[in-house]
């Protein structure tokens, strides 16, 4: 068991050193001409104005809500498919009022227009 | 290796929880949480716990913590010492409270340790306590109703986020 | 490994047990839906829907009174303490919608949404009085939350409304999640979570000294989360301000409901399964009860605004129900569940009325709540019946007879005095006299003063056929009360 965790290691180990893998021969073989209208935040020449951080719209919320709400709804999804073949057609039953209810809240969240970006 | 795992992974998350509560940058604290709750996940992986270690992944690292992310640059703070006063009475609660946690974690080791005895603990937490396949049989067999009823709670908190964000149609 | 196969049929996994929940939140989901394609002008058929599921969920357990049944592998029962606590939220849901089907629409609230979370919420509190299993206990207990959090912001234009949500939700996360660490902590000491293995293993004297310390810790944070459903001093600070901002007819749900699915909850854990440790929850109940009840009378006193007092004054009856809850035994408890019924009337009645009371012609705000105590200076001259209701129900709420308040608080007093708690009981009946003189000036100002500003009632029809039903539920309680009595002990029996 644990074995397969050290290939799952293993794994993202090796992802990261890839990364920094690209970005330093990157680095490496990129030509450098720094100059004071390259180093501005947009190379454009956009000028940036006030604070990077700026306050967010509260449309994101009901997003990010809905998105915990049915992330949650997809965890549960997971051990379903694993024993899938034990727990059988009661499991399949089961699962399919579960998806129905929560069904139910997606037909109301978009008949309330929640999901357009229009408030 | 487990116990070397183990000891890194307690570090990071101790390390990071007193960073979630000592940074002044809200957003700050709320990337600390990203590492505090990934470091909570590996000690789940390492009692075996893999859904649970999971579910602290996508669920918390990822989803709620982007909810965290929101209401921060919702609320634009960027100093919190601006927003909270807390007094030394608070802090000095928030220690007491802390303490009695502990004491409780420590009790539950203790006393499930010897009261269940160790072969019924180790029955009960064993390898396979925490595998996305028995959680799966406990969750589809005994707890078909509380699954059941999760999505209703699911529901409500649906029609709740909509109903109180939503303006009027 | 599973407690039964996975192949029996529905109704062998003891699907009865489930079946008024199941109808009630079947109904919401149905409102819910059929709101979602009606006409703004059909919406005045939404009250009439969740009428219908509420008297159909009843008629569900009127026709299972007499069974008994444990559903899904232990985790929820149907008894006739079930079918009691069952019919008693019922009740009440009718009788709020009813109240609600003016008040909502003159509010501008009424939308599928307002009946869907009220008929969910019901769910809630019938999953969390019939639950035998902590995780189904703490889903009805949030089913009922997340419905309540929602409801009391539903003005969201008014600040009020939105603190009155904000602060409810902020202070009920932090109780859920000591009653979740309680119950984690009670999964960790004995390996599951039924009610059942609850008594097994903490029934049998033989634990160790530090399982009964794990055992202490975990129900006092059981304890601590029920509080706060309760009310119950020191974690009543969220009642007055969310009771004050939730529009009336969802603090009358609030007060009555939530109040009542607590003290159920209460009764099935502390009092049939952990009562092995009735020594030590009843030392700190004891101490609850009391600062429950003085806090609650004595700041009601200083009200002017009629939602604050009566939110002041619920809290003073969690502390009596807490009396109640200290005497524990059959009588202590069946003294809580004719309290909760005496309670549903009572307080449903004076919010009721209080949401059928407008501001009259000349103001500025005319046709606005009339919230201010004053307001119902002169009351009688105007509107007898109305005066006339809300004088039943404050002389019920402060314990006269012949009203369902003196029988309700005369059970508890005696099963206090019963279980030997005298000191209890006389505590008990100093605070409902200091209440009579807060519920008597109401009385007072609208029979015995002039009218300051003028205020007009609601014609709704509906309205009214609650509040008559509120009166006479009161006074039939108050003229027989034994039947009912005889009802509580029979269903407190059916657990024990």
């Amino acid at each position: 068991m644990f074995l397969d965790y050290l290939y799952a290691a293993g794994f993202a180990i090796a992802g990261f050193i890839f990364l920094l893998l690209a970005l330093w021969v990157g680095a490496l073989v990129q030509p450098k001409d720094p100059s004071g209208r390259k180093l501005t935040t947009y190379e454009c020449g956009e000028i940036p104005v006030g604070q990077p951080w700026s306050q967010f719209n509260i449309r994101f919320y009901v997003f990010a809500l809905s998105f915990v709400i049915f992330d949650i709804e997809t965890i549960f999804l997971v051990p379903w498919a694993v024993v899938f073949k034990d727990v059988g057609v009661v499991g399949y039953v089961e699962m399919a009022v579960f998806v129905s209810v929560l069904l139910l809240g997606l037909a109301y969240a978009w008949r309330k227009g929640a999901l357009k970006w229009a408030l | 290796m487990t116990t070397l795992l183990f000891v890194l992974g307690s570090i990071a998350a101790i390390v990071s929880a007193l960073s979630v509560v000592t940074r002044r940058n809200p957003v700050h604290s709320a990337l600390s949480l990203i590492v505090c709750l990934l470091s909570v996940a590996l000690l789940f992986l390492l009692l075996g716990a893999q859904f649970v270690a999971a579910i602290q992944v996508i669920v918390y690292a990822g989803a709620i913590v982007v909810l965290f992310l929101f209401v921060v640059m919702l609320l634009n703070v960027k100093d919190e010492s601006a927003v909270f006063h807390s007094g030394i009475a608070q802090k000095l609660a928030a220690l007491a409270l802390v303490f009695v946690i502990l004491v409780q974690v420590v009790l539950v080791a203790v006393a499930g340790a010897t009261w269940l005895g160790k072969e019924q603990w180790l029955a009960a937490t064993g390898l396979s306590f925490g595998t996305v396949q028995s959680v799966g049989r406990e969750l589809f067999a005994r707890y078909l109703f509380q699954f059941e009823v999760v999505s209703v709670l699911l529901l409500v908190a649906i029609v709740g986020a909509v109903t109180l964000v939503k303006k009027k149609q | 490994m599973n407690e039964y196969a996975l192949g029996q049929g529905l109704w062998e996994m003891g699907f009865a047990a489930a079946v008024p929940f199941t109808l009630v939140a079947l109904s919401a989901m149905a409102v819910l839906l059929a709101d979602l394609w009606l006409l703004p002008s059909q919406k005045r058929a939404l009250p009439w829907a969740a009428l219908a599921g509420v008297l159909l969920s009843a008629a569900s357990v009127a026709f299972l009174w007499n069974e008994e049944a444990t559903g899904f592998g232990g985790a929820i029962r149907l008894d006739r303490f079930s079918a009691f606590f069952a019919m008693v939220f019922l009740l009440g849901t009718g009788l709020v919608v009813l109240l609600s089907s003016a008040y909502a629409r003159r509010e501008g609230v009424e939308r599928g949404e307002y009946y869907a979370l009220l008929l969910f919420g019901t769910s809630g509190a019938m999953l969390m009085a019939s639950a035998v299993e902590l995780v189904t206990f703490f889903l009805g207990l949030e089913i009922l939350s997340v419905s309540l959090y929602v409801l009391s912001g539903f003005f969201r234009q008014r600040p009020a409304s939105a603190e009155a949500a904000a602060k409810y939700f902020i202070l009920g996360a932090f109780a859920s999640a000591f009653l979740l660490y309680g119950i984690a902590l009670f999964y960790g000491a004995s390996g599951s979570t039924t009610y059942a293995a609850l008594r097994e293993s903490f029934g049998s004297a033989a634990f160790p000294y530090s399982h009964g310390l794990l055992a202490l810790a975990a129900s006092g944070l059981l304890l601590i989360g029920l509080a706060f459903k309760l009310g119950a001093v020191p974690f009543h600070m969220w009642v007055p301000d969310t009771y004050e901002g939730a529009p009336t007819t969802i603090t009358a749900y609030m007060s009555v409901v939530s109040k009542a699915a607590a003290a159920a909850a209460f009764i099935r854990v502390f009092g049939a399964s952990l009562s092995s440790l009735q020594q030590d929850t009843s030392a700190v109940l004891w101490v609850l009860a009391v600062v429950t009840m003085t806090l609650g009378n004595v700041v009601a006193i200083a009200q002017t605004n009629i939602k604050r007092m009566l939110a002041y004054s619920s809290i003073a009856h969690a502390g009596y129900l807490l009396v109640a809850l200290t005497a524990a035994g059959e009588a202590g408890y069946s003294s809580v569940l004719f309290y909760v019924l005496a309670y549903v009337f009572m307080t449903l009645g004076a919010f009721g009325v209080v949401s059928l009371v407008r501001k009259g012609e000349g103001g500025a705000d005319a046709g606005a709540e009339a919230l201010d105590i004053s307001h119902y200076s002169g009351l009688a001259g105007r509107h007898g019946l109305l005066a006339a209701a809300m004088a039943v129900f404050m002389v019920s709420l402060s314990g006269i007879p012949p009203t369902a308040g003196f029988f309700a608080k005369f059970y508890v007093f005696s099963a206090a005095v019963r279980a030997g708690e005298v000191g209890l009981a006389i505590i008990g009946v100093l605070n409902s006299l200091v209440s009579v003189y807060f519920y008597m000036r109401i009385v007072f100002l609208m029979y015995m003063k002039e009218e300051t500003v003028p205020v007009r009632g609601s014609r709704s029809r509906a309205g009214w056929v609650a509040l008559a039903a509120c009166v006479l539920g009161t006074l039939l309680l108050g003229v027989l009360p034994s039947s009912f009595a005889r009802l509580a002990t029979e269903s407190i029996a059916s657990i024990f």
